[in-house]
């Protein structure tokens, strides 16, 4: 793995099942979603502690907005590709994918752009935006109450992003979130930041939860989320 | 010594003496000073900054028979080889956010740029500064400041030579409040579904019911299909498949369960929105700026009908002050701005509860009394802003709550206060 800086250890929960599945097969692997709904995350999870990559050779590649020079990139097991934004980087996908035996990716991009891998090679496609569901467990794991209409408001105006989750709960803690969305929206505003450069940071995972597990964990980091 | 301790390093000519300065000048507190001999002296500064050590300097005088036009800054330039530097003096208002990642903001009040051509420079400030009575604040969440800074343009790559110092500003008191401002400006909203659905006019009346109906039709078929496709052969299934796109099992009932949870948080916002139209309520213009002395009926300042009998309502006339300031947090591209209002000094200026507000009688009846906005000017901070998103403002708002019926809620326009009238305690 090439070396980089690392964040806050965050809580992972599987939503997307990646636990259960072995890849064997698999030649491409695509996360996508929002910004900060847990794409990151969810292949930091596959690299580290997937047991189908976790003890094969791993690279993690940032595509930061260019195409990178992938030619010395070959025989890995896994090729982590993230912030992959723009369709004209699906070349140097298309070559990782020929010298190295799996890729998965962090998608900015729209499911249709995969299809012609999907013709010529195995692959599975996750998206983080299927639903509310990941946000309510991990408000459940907080220990926030919610109810379920919040939950969908909250999605409704952010999508389901954790960092965005976590901004608004860090504004008025001590709230449900039902408060704290009606609080956030009359006092608070959220705006993403595009930037054209910026410093890559790994995702760490702190512990790591099965789907619909929602017994709290003493000890875990606070306001901490699958951003990424 | 014949001479004062503050100009004491541009006069003196005692090498010794400046040999012990540069000897002590990075140890020493700011407002030591150390002579030849090695006593030790409280150098009387106006801001218990390490002027004794510096090259530049700010030193501020006010005329006060000129008013708002007597202040200058005196810029003392004792190095020589700033001799024909260009400068640049500027008059800043500072918004400092006290959080580990701040976003940060500024305005510059007056900007002066010369050439340095003799060691000291008097530079008038236009009275448009003093007339905006920079203050400065020091709240929970941001930091006023208003001062001047000298930069000399003397280095190429490394950071110019400069100073900066505090502008003489008004000091200003407050009463402490204790009141929790958040609960006052956001008080929980408890309703009666039913009873505000009868309120609101038949048309959304029967738009509500509409969404109701569609709502839980479509709710009702969704599960129905979740159930079916469950339990029906791969190829039988209506709309939910039993495999993903990957050909990996998938739960039809889990699906559909997201699906009406999707279609029932949709509708009950919509249905909330129409619940609000139970009576309309808005405030009527007011003349004039409101001042310390302003006495209003509440009545006058508000309108409203309802469509239905109003009981156990209560009027509030509440303000704040709210520091408003950015931070940042996520990092690379999952990174965000959040700009906050933190409400301060929650002060209730009016409340009045009324038993009954019979439907189709206009509301501003029945909140005949007089109001004075004097104890708001008394217990906040007047507005020192310097953006839209930075500085503290001044908020003020009427809520209409009930418990049968949704809240109204309007937000006032600060701009119609006496800004000067915050000023005295």
């Amino acid at each position: 793995m090439n070396p980089a800086p690392k964040q806050r250890p965050v809580h992972f929960d599987d939503f997307l099942r990646l636990g259960q599945e072995t890849y064997r097969q698999t030649r491409l692997i695509v996360v996508a979603g929002i910004s900060g709904s847990g794409k990151s995350t969810a292949l930091k999870f596959l690299c580290d502690y997937h047991p189908g990559f976790s003890t094969g050779s791993r690279r993690w590649l940032w595509m930061m907005g260019s195409i990178p020079d992938v030619k010395l990139i070959r025989d890995n097991r896994l090729v982590v590709v993230d912030e992959l934004c723009h369709p004209r980087q699906l070349l140097a996908v298309a070559r990782l994918l020929r010298q190295n035996q799996t890729v998965a990716v962090a998608s900015h991009l729209n499911a249709t752009w995969f299809w012609p891998f999907r013709l010529t090679a195995s692959c599975r496609y996750y998206s983080t935006d299927r639903d509310g569901g990941q946000i309510a467990r991990y408000l459940a794991w907080l220990g926030v109450p919610h109810t379920e209409a919040a939950v969908a408001e909250f999605c409704r105006r952010h999508g389901p992003s954790f960092v965005d989750l976590d901004c608004i709960l860090e504004r008025h803690p001590g709230r449900s979130l039902d408060q704290a969305l009606h609080l956030s929206g009359k006092l608070d505003q959220l705006t993403v930041e595009r930037q054209k450069q910026w410093r890559p940071i790994l995702p760490e995972i702190a512990d790591i939860r099965e789907p619909f597990d929602r017994t709290p964990t003493s000890g875990r980091p606070r306001w901490a989320s699958g951003g990424g | 010594m014949g001479f004062s301790v503050d100009t004491l390093i541009f006069e003196t000519s005692d090498k010794r003496l400046r040999e012990r300065w540069q000897v002590y000048r990075g140890r020493l507190l700011s407002g030591l000073f150390v002579d030849s001999v090695g006593r030790t002296t409280i150098i009387p500064t106006a801001n218990n900054q390490q002027t004794m050590a510096k090259k530049v300097d700010i030193a501020y005088t006010y005329d006060r028979e000129q008013g708002h036009a007597g202040l200058s800054a005196e810029l003392n330039i004792s190095d020589p080889k700033y001799i024909g530097k260009e400068a640049t003096f500027v008059i800043r208002r500072f918004v400092k956010v006290k959080d580990s990642r701040p976003v940060n903001d500024s305005t510059d009040l007056f900007k002066h740029k010369f050439t340095v051509r003799s060691g000291t420079e008097t530079i008038r400030i236009p009275p448009h500064v003093l007339k905006e009575r920079p203050f400065g604040y020091n709240g929970s969440e941001i930091s006023i400041r208003c001062f001047g800074k000298l930069t000399i343009n003397d280095k190429l790559i490394r950071k110019d030579t400069s100073t900066e110092k505090d502008l003489p500003t008004v000091s200003i008191k407050k009463p402490r409040v204790t009141r929790s401002a958040k609960k006052l400006i956001d008080p929980k909203d408890v309703f009666s579904f039913t009873k505000n659905l009868m309120a609101i006019p038949a048309h959304n009346k029967l738009a509500t019911l509409g969404l109701l109906v569609v709502g839980l039709v479509a709710i009702v078929v969704n599960m129905m299909i979740g159930i079916h496709d469950e339990l029906s052969p791969r190829y039988a299934t209506y709309l939910y498949s039993q495999v993903d796109s990957d050909g990996e099992y998938s739960s039809p009932i889990v699906k559909a369960l997201f699906g009406c949870g999707g279609v029932g948080a949709a509708i009950w916002f919509t249905i909330r929105r129409q619940l609000r139209k139970y009576m309309t309520f808005r405030f009527r213009p007011i003349a004039g700026l409101i001042d310390r002395k302003t006495e209003h009926i509440v009545g006058d300042l508000i309108q409203g009908v309802s469509r239905t009998d109003l009981k156990d309502v209560t009027l509030r006339i509440v303000a704040c002050n709210l520091e408003k300031g950015k931070y940042v947090r996520g990092s690379g591209s999952n990174r965000r701005t959040v700009s906050f209002s933190v409400p301060n000094r929650g002060v209730l200026l009016y409340s009045k509860e009324v038993k009954l507000i019979p439907k189709n009688h206009p509301v501003e009846q029945h909140f005949q009394d007089p109001i004075s906005f004097e104890p708001m000017f008394k217990a906040l901070y007047p507005p020192n802003n310097v953006s839209k998103s930075h500085g503290l403002f001044v908020y003020w708002e009427v809520q209409l709550i009930h418990n049968e019926f949704v809240d109204q809620e309007l937000k006032g326009d600060a701009a119609q206060f006496k800004v000067d009238d915050f000023f005295p305690a």
